[in-house]
């Protein structure tokens, strides 16, 4: 297993410390936007809160999603955690994974919106719709327990982290 | 010392996942029940659906 240098680590960990967080605070963000679309009855800013959140999901969302995803796996890769071996790791993964993978199929149905609601008269009607409040709630949720899992550590090896364990025990002991 | 059992050779015996794992996959595996049964229910998923304001209203209660 090759594992990072010491400085390398740090490094590595800060970024994806920094776009997981950010990637949690632009979601909140983008509830708070959906809640007021839903809720407003103004139109502008059901309007500009459509548009607002259509940016943020291309500009913050998608990159600190890549980047969480990316620095994630090149930190377990880098460490002796493992990707694999780790049933939180595993989970993290998963989850960071699949929530990715939403989000970018969701940019379709952001874009979407943004344009009903940048027309010259956007049809309230057609946009007080709950599923950027519900998107965004879930997404939320699982960010929050991906932050869990990342302090908590819960115990658990995969049989292949306890077969690889095994293997460089008996290696050392040789 | 540290690993008082006999060298099993090849044959590594592993234990299975903790209760964490095994609890975590069932609720993942019924909130996947369940949303699918929702998509399925409330006439499939995407943006035109979304459009038509067809979110807004519970599944359970779109479908009566």
């Amino acid at each position: 297993m090759t594992t990072l240098p010491p400085r390398l680590r740090s490094a590595a960990l800060t970024v994806h410390i920094a776009s997981s967080v950010g990637w949690l605070g632009a979601v909140i963000a983008v509830l708070a936007l959906a809640v007021a679309a839903r809720t407003s009855p103004d139109v502008a800013t059901v309007s500009a809160a459509f548009v607002a959140m259509e940016l943020i999901g291309r500009a913050v969302l998608v990159p600190l999603a890549l980047a969480s995803l990316l620095t994630g796996v090149a930190q377990s890769l880098g460490t002796p955690w493992g990707l694999l071996q780790h049933y939180w790791v595993l989970a993290k993964l998963l989850l960071t994974a699949v929530a990715t993978a939403v989000l970018l199929a969701y940019l379709e149905t952001l874009d979407l919106l943004a344009d009903i609601a940048a027309g010259p008269a956007p049809d309230l009607a057609a946009l007080r719709t709950s599923s950027v409040v519900l998107h965004s709630g879930a997404a939320l949720l699982v960010l929050l327990v991906i932050t869990a899992l990342a302090i908590f550590k819960p115990r658990g090896m995969t049989r292949y982290g306890q077969r690889r364990r095994h293997a460089q025990r008996r290696a050392a002991q040789a | 010392m540290d690993d008082p059992a006999p060298d099993p050779g090849d044959d590594v015996a592993t234990t299975g996942p903790p209760r964490w794992v095994k609890v975590s996959a069932i609720i993942a595996a019924v909130l996947a029940l369940l949303l699918a049964v929702a998509l399925l229910a409330g006439g499939g998923h995407g943006p035109g659906r979304h459009a038509s304001g067809g979110f807004g209203v519970p599944t359970a209660a779109a479908t009566r």
